[in-house]
């Protein structure tokens, strides 16, 4: 595959040079030769075999030391390593990095820090946390991506809070979607949200969810049904009553503080019919919320 | 033969470049950008998105999207989504396709061979892994060339003078430095240096790092459990630090970034230039140490460089500048976007191989040592860091004890004395040793490193003659046979998945299409045979859906079409009619 009189060449052949010649002339003739048969443009089969012979030629003969050696090794006719001498140690520079974080500070605060009484919790808003302007500012979709993605239940709460508040109609099927989430406290924002938005086809979705639902999410449907139906539904009027009936106490004493705002003319005949003839319990439970509420105008007041 | 391009496969953004009458062009992608996100992400029905759709989708998606894989080639690593592995060979491989795709609509021509560039610094694994890639996408790797020698190509073609030039390449996960010596159409390199896991990556955890103990200090909350929250916190960080790189002071702004029982929490964040440079400042110091080495090996003086090349996004940080300036004591030059000038070399490149450019040759090293391990865990180097490649070299081995039959030779790349602190490349057995004393037997190793800077290794018994070829490709790569079914997956992937964008598509006409004509067909007054006819073709329609039968739902939206105009037309002229009345 070789020819032999290429392997018999000494480097000073292989590079075309004299063994006379300059540094300069090698290095010269080498890269006339790299032009020649690198094989990306010396398409040759032998071509790497030639390139390979050059640049270890020109290895040993562009250095003092080992062309020196090579020069001796030749005359001698001692067939010479083409290894060259130099080695360096290795330096293991990696530095361990510094504990960068003590150097400085840098402060966090709330963007606003504002607080806006007048958006706070109404009277049936089950949550304690407090939503300002810097969130209320934020686009729909921003809210939307906290509601849906994130990781954190305080997040998704507030976010589907602030839905609620900015009345954010067009991603009612967000809310009615995230009825589903597996968190209770999750599911109470999104029915309040849900009575924000005050959307009459949600209704009937909410009635659903109400049957098998623990006391807490159940009193949060009662006041967003309310909300949205402004207690002019029978459907409201029966979920009322059966829990004015039922055996709940958390359960029966927010339906009857939602029975007392009812407006209806019919609704408040039956609110005056409890007074009237509704058993002692619920009676003395109505005028406690009465007096606790501080509510003056209701139906049946004698 | 279709199309050559040069691709600059990045760590954080990749992009392509062909060569148009001698002259390096970058491709746009098909949304018109230079560059490409080196992001992959799966949807839902496990749909491969690539580049800006995968970023845009990142923050709703992250466990399923992929970010800086470049960092994974060649290691044994898979990452698991939706119960399939991928290799880092196969999500660069969706990575590449995109890049030959949108090549293939911007030429309106067929894509099929690509010069890849790599880091200066990576290992026969991570070149293979490259290669491997490259062909699961369905390109045939032409060359992989050195990022850094890419650039010098981009940057020197029109130079005369004899020049000697330092390559400072500083990208998204990767560093390198490489020193080159131009010269009459030769670009030859001298010395490389580099670390595969030093870029702009580690700025930005560093930054991220300091951001979530402040938030942790200030409010108690953890940010680094919650995945939204670090998104956001990834997104504002890499704006913030290109902000850095134009003024003095940069303020991240997050809005209910996080929420307790106290309600949303704001994040908001102040970081000055200074500040920043102090974070990054050991990482830039390593850059600079290993351009000192990187002179040393090259035996060349600070003072004999002719020009400092700057390539790589993050060497648009002033502190870097400033560093290598003050280093070299030489102005950095620029001229070619950073981002750009890789894959402009890799076009460059390709010319070459084609013999479009003439009168220029890239003579590239190899940058890590290669040898095996020998009896005691020692590392014999045989071929020495910095050769020029192609190379070769041969050793002679023979047995340790008498009458052994195999010999077993490992191969490693590195620089350490003690084996087991390099890279191993793999095993190899040879069998079939004539049984003798030992230290008789002699069997001839040739070692090769191509010029895409990847090992063969062959083995001759030189008393039977018995010769044994072994393609060196350790336990992650993959054979021929494996990348033919990875390439035909890939292609089934996409066919399939065209068919079910087109059937969604359509589905989504469809249904949106028959509600309306449901709307007005409810306000017409009569009941009529019109009516009825709708209701069927409605059916029909509901019945392709079901059967997800493509051609049969296309049918059916055209004459679903045709109902509407004519319901639309007679509402129209009810309408008046009533007015008149």
């Amino acid at each position: 595959m070789n020819d032999p009189k290429e392997l018999e060449k000494n480097f000073y052949e292989i590079l075309n040079v004299s063994k006379e010649a300059s540094f300069t002339d090698i290095k010269k003739s080498y890269k006339t030769l790299l032009l020649k048969y690198h094989p990306d443009i010396n398409k040759d089969n032998d071509s790497s075999e030639h390139f390979i012979r050059i640049t270890k030629a020109y290895s040993v003969l562009k250095d003092d030391l080992s062309r020196a050696e090579y020069d001796e090794s030749l005359s001698t006719s001692i067939k010479s390593s083409n290894q060259t001498k130099f080695q360096y140690s290795y330096h293991d520079f990696f530095k361990i990095k510094d504990d960068i974080f003590n150097v400085f500070k840098i402060f966090f605060k709330n963007i606003s820090g504002k607080k806006l009484p007048s958006i706070r919790k109404d009277d049936y808003f089950f949550w304690d946390g407090e939503i300002d302007e810097g969130v209320l500012k934020m686009s729909a979709k921003e809210l939307e991506e906290r509601l849906l993605y994130s990781d954190n239940l305080f997040v998704k709460i507030n976010a589907a809070i602030a839905l609620g508040i900015k009345e954010e109609k067009s991603l009612c099927g967000v809310l009615e979607n995230m009825l589903s989430d597996p968190s209770d406290d999750v599911k109470k924002a999104v029915i309040w949200a849900l009575g924000n938005l005050k959307m009459k086809k949600n209704v009937s979705m909410l009635k659903i969810l109400y049957e098998n639902s623990p006391i807490g999410v159940k009193i949060e449907i009662l006041r967003s049904i309310y909300k949205i139906e402004e207690g002019k539904s029978t459907v409201f009027y029966k979920l009322l009553t059966e829990a004015v009936n039922g055996s709940n106490m958390d359960l029966k004493k927010e339906a009857l503080k939602l029975l007392l705002k009812i407006d209806n003319k019919i609704l408040y005949d039956d609110v005056k019919e409890i007074f009237k003839n509704g058993s002692g319990e619920i009676k003395v439970l109505l005028d406690r919320i009465i007096a606790e509420n501080k509510i003056i105008n209701y139906p049946g007041r004698t | 033969m279709g199309r050559v391009i040069g691709i600059d496969l990045g760590t954080t953004n990749s992009a392509a470049a062909y060569l148009e009458r001698g002259q390096a062009v970058i491709i746009p992608n098909s949304r018109g950008n230079r560059i490409t996100p080196s992001i992959v992400g799966f949807s839902k029905k496990n749909e491969a998105l690539v580049g800006e759709a995968a970023k845009n989708q990142a923050i709703i998606n992250s466990e399923k999207t992929v970010i800086g894989i470049k960092r994974k080639m060649g290691e044994d690593f898979s990452i698991l989504i939706s119960g399939k592995e991928y290799s880092p060979q196969m999500i660069s491989g969706f990575i590449l396709r995109k890049i030959k795709e949108d090549s293939e609509k911007y030429f309106g021509d067929k894509v099929t061979d690509a010069v890849i560039t790599v880091p200066a610094y990576f290992t026969d694994s991570q070149r293979q892994a490259t290669v491997d890639a490259g062909k699961i996408a369905g390109l045939n790797v032409l060359r992989i060339i050195n990022e850094p020698t890419a650039a010098a190509l981009a940057y020197g073609l029109n130079i005369e003078k004899n020049q000697k030039v330092l390559v400072y390449d500083l990208g998204g996960g990767t560093f390198d430095v490489s020193i080159l010596e131009l010269d009459g159409g030769v670009f030859e390199v001298i010395s490389t240096r580099g670390n595969n896991h030093l870029g702009g990556m580690d700025f930005d955890d560093e930054l991220k790092k300091l951001i979530i103990k402040q938030f942790k200090s200030e409010t108690g909350i953890d940010l680094a459990e919650d995945k939204l929250a670090l998104q956001k916190i990834n997104e504002e960080v890499e704006k913030a630090k290109f902000v850095l790189s134009e003024l003095l002071e940069v303020e991240i702004n997050i809005p209910f970034i996080s929420a307790d029982n106290t309600g949303p929490k704001h994040l908001e964040f102040n970081i000055t230039r200074a500040e920043f440079e102090l974070l990054i400042e050991s990482y830039i110091n390593e850059t600079i140490e290993l351009s000192k080495l990187a002179l040393a090996d090259a035996k060349i003086n600070i003072d004999e460089l002719d020009r400092i090349i700057m390539v790589g996004g993050s060497t648009r940080i002033p502190l870097v500048i400033k560093k290598i300036e003050e280093f070299t004591r030489k102005k950095v030059f620029r001229g070619i976007n950073p981002d750009e000038v890789v894959a402009m070399g890799a076009a460059i490149q390709s010319g070459i191989i084609s013999g479009e450019v003439s009168g220029v040759v890239l003579v590239d090293i190899t940058p890590l040592s290669l040898g095996t391990e020998v009896e005691g865990g020692e590392f014999i180097p045989i071929i020495k860091r910095n050769t020029t490649i192609p190379t070769s070299e041969t050793k002679i081995f023979t047995t340790t004890v008498d009458n052994q039959e195999e010999v077993e030779i490992h191969i490693l790349q590195g620089e350490r004395k003690i084996a087991g602190e390099n890279i191993s490349l793999g095993n190899f057995i040879l069998t079939g040793i004539r049984k003798a004393k030992s230290g008789v037997p002699r069997i001839e190793v040739t070692f090769d490193i191509d010029v895409n800077s990847i090992v063969h290794v062959s083995a001759k018994d030189l008393d039977t003659g018995a010769v044994h070829k072994i393609e060196v490709s350790s336990k992650i790569g993959f054979t021929e046979a494996e990348i033919d079914v990875l390439i035909k997956e890939s292609e089934k992937f996409k066919k399939d998945d065209e068919l079910k964008i087109k059937f969604l598509d359509s589905k989504n006409e469809v249904k949106a299409l028959i509600l309306k004509i449901e709307k007005i067909a409810k306000e017409r007054s009569v009941k009529d045979k019109f009516n009825e006819e709708i209701d069927e073709v409605i059916l029909r329609t509901n019945q392709a859906i079901d059967e997800k039968n493509l051609e049969e739902l296309n049918k059916n939206i055209k004459i679903l079409n045709d109902f509407y105009e004519e319901l639309s037309l007679s509402r129209k002229t009810e309408k008046s009619n009533s007015l008149v009345n």
